[in-house]
């Protein structure tokens, strides 16, 4: 298995977050054919099955789409979606272990909130 | 052009060795198929039985339907590749692959011509000055270009360098999409090649273990890490595989799937789930059985 | 995909590689009667002709060409897709054609020397041996020659499939059943052979009864063929 995937995630989530991933920022648009299945097999040395479980996520979802006997596209609309699910999870996967770690070690609301205007790429 | 096998309770006896026991297992067609077992398991005999090598003593071993033994048709869809004794091959490489050209339906030059290149291959010297790696190596291009509905790699790699295997892994890849046809591969190096089994067919002292795809294979286990406590709580009752520690926290493989439930409720206590490598479950599964 | 025979195919094959193996063997050969033929002069003896001279080297080297036959091509075409059946077929037609062709060059190679002896005096034995005597007709000495080299072939195929596949002490059992072979055989052609290797066994002349040698003859090529082919029927091979 490649150094790129850990094990704290299920492979074939890692697997769809790298697709994801390039289509949030750019580096595959909208239209753009994406990897092949085989492609990131070969690539990233994961198990067919695994590799069309997180591909196939992304066509259920419309983010990716097949076209028969070419690959797999990226959708129209793709990145919007993907930034809209991006963002909701945002304060699940960030905000709330921030705040549980904060909580830990005593630092308060408003301490955070200093912390991250302080902290070099915040602002915006 | 791919070929489906069929085994039906095959038994193969050397004298009073029983070296295959009631095998009974369906290899679909166009997949690969990763055939592991430990050290005189019996996966090279098992195979030889495919390539109609020899016949089993009891039961019946079919292509598509058809006995294989004898039957020149299904005979010229399997390809059998092993590791060959080269050292009175005076050939050069050229004249070698005239015959699998002459004798495989579906033999592509162009092919072998570019695996040569990609493998480095020498022309111009006799096989038997070849590297060990290199004489491997030709076996895979013949195995490839072969085209055969049913190609058997049986430990095909012996003696080839990394850059060299990775080589071989590529081009099985790259060439099932296109030209797909039934891979066996056998091998012990399971954690390196298990990334291109579709199945996986595991047997040990010359008995079936397991034939499933690689996906339930991989859903039969699991590692559970967490606190020590909270861990050993989790796993009571289940089968362990394997466990490590390193101050508190601790490592534990599992044996047996983990519903949806148990995996929330792990994943509520904080322990982390995750897989478990095809080369632990095989360790585990064969040292059982042992 | 259509099944194709491949039987002729293989017979091609095989008999085509046995073939370049003659040609160096007869390469080798008429260069050995060549020096004979400078050595005898001198002497101011003479030398058998060609046909007669290579008689016995050919059936020796028949005898190997069977013994590496069965060795080198049992695994190698199996492994390649081909049926016992098939390369078993191929086999007999393939030495048919060579046992034809290791007969034909011997006489033109004779036929050759014949003339040059014609201009210039060659020390060749013209006086016919005993074995085939030309005078009796050319036809039937290539004849009996071409029944001989084929009969060594099968024998040399028999010894190299017993080694083959039942070991090297079974295989020596071959080795025995081989002699026995190649002394009927003599016996049949009234070689003087047998009787010099089994004593109690009564020499008959081969020009007594032509056709019960040819019908003995037959008949040891019929058995021999159908013990190969009933040990390499369902023979393993060997990895």
């Amino acid at each position: 298995m490649s150094k790129v995937f850990d094990s704290s995630k299920p492979i074939f989530m890692q697997v769809r977050e790298l697709i994801e991933d390039q289509i949030v920022n750019d580096q595959l648009k909208e239209g753009d054919q994406a990897p092949s299945t085989n492609q990131l097999v070969s690539f990233y040395k994961i198990n067919h099955a695994t590799v069309s479980k997180g591909i196939n996520q992304l066509v259920e979802e419309g983010i990716l789409f097949k076209r028969r006997g070419i690959g797999m596209f990226v959708a129209e609309g793709a990145k919007e979606t993907l930034m809209g699910q991006r963002k909701e999870a945002f304060v699940d996967n960030y905000v709330k272990s921030l705040m549980q770690e904060a909580n830990k070690l005593g630092i308060t609301q408003s301490e955070v909130i200093e912390l991250i205007k302080n902290t070099k790429g915040s602002e915006f | 052009m791919a070929a489906k096998i069929n085994l039906n309770d095959v038994t193969l006896r050397f004298g009073k060795f029983e070296a295959l026991k009631d095998i009974s297992l369906t290899l679909e067609a166009g997949k690969i198929h990763g055939l592991i077992g430990r050290n005189g398991a019996g996966k090279t005999t098992l195979l030889s039985l495919l390539a109609a090598f020899r016949e089993p003593t009891q039961g019946h071993v079919e292509i598509d339907g058809e006995a294989v033994f004898e039957n020149p048709e299904k005979m010229q869809q399997v390809g059998f590749i092993y590791e060959k004794n080269y050292a009175d091959e005076y050939q050069k490489i050229p004249a070698m692959l005239e015959f699998p050209e002459s004798y495989r339906p579906n033999y592509d030059k162009a092919y072998a011509d570019y695996l040569l290149k990609r493998f480095n291959l020498p022309l111009d010297k006799p096989i038997y000055k070849l590297s060990k790696g290199m004489q491997s190596a030709l076996n895979v291009v013949i195995g490839l270009a072969s085209r055969t509905p049913i190609t058997i790699f049986d430990e095909a790699y012996i003696g080839m360098d990394a850059p060299a295997r990775e080589i071989f892994y590529q081009e099985i890849l790259a060439d099932q999409a296109k030209h797909p046809r039934t891979f066996i591969l056998s091998t012990h190096l399971v954690s390196e090649m298990d990334y291109l089994f579709d199945n996986v067919v595991i047997i040990d002292h010359g008995r079936l273990l397991m034939n499933e795809d690689y996906e339930t294979i991989s859903a039969q286990g699991a590692s559970i890490t967490g606190a020590a406590d909270q861990v050993d709580a989790f796993v009571s009752g289940m089968k362990l595989l394997n466990e490590q520690k390193l101050g508190g926290t601790k490592s534990v493989m599992v044996y047996g799937t983990l519903s949806e439930q148990r995996q929330l409720a792990a994943r509520q206590q904080g322990l982390e789930i995750g897989p478990v490598s095809l080369q632990d479950l095989f360790i585990h599964l064969t040292e059982e059985a042992r | 995909m259509k099944s194709v025979k491949l039987y002729p195919k293989v017979a091609f094959d095989l008999f085509y590689e046995q073939f370049k193996w003659a040609i160096w063997f007869f390469s080798f050969l008429i260069a050995g009667h060549i020096i004979g033929m400078i050595i005898v002069a001198r002497n101011d003896t003479s030398i058998q002709q060609f046909f007669v001279f290579s008689s016995q080297s050919v059936a020796i080297f028949m005898l190997v060409c069977g013994i590496i036959a069965a060795y080198a091509f049992m695994g190698y075409y199996v492994q390649h897709g081909i049926t016992r059946k098939d390369l078993y077929v191929g086999t007999v037609i393939s030495t048919l054609a060579l046992a034809l062709a290791v007969t034909l060059v011997p006489l033109a190679v004779n036929v050759i020397e014949h003339l040059i002896s014609n201009l210039a005096a060659l020390p060749i034995d013209t006086d016919a041996a005993p074995l085939y005597d030309p005078a009796s007709g050319w036809f039937s000495a290539a004849g009996i020659f071409f029944l001989n080299a084929f009969t060594y072939h099968l024998i040399g195929w028999l010894i190299g499939v017993g080694y083959y596949r039942f070991g090297w002490v079974i295989g020596f059992g071959f080795v025995g059943i081989a002699i026995a072979a190649l002394s009927l055989n003599g016996y049949f052609w009234g070689d003087g052979g047998l009787s010099s290797v089994i004593p109690w066994v009564p020499e008959i002349p081969a020009d007594a009864s032509p056709f019960l040698a040819l019908a003995g003859s037959l008949l040891l090529i019929a058995v021999l063929l159908v013990s190969t082919r009933m040990l390499t029927k369902r023979i393993s091979i060997k990895m």
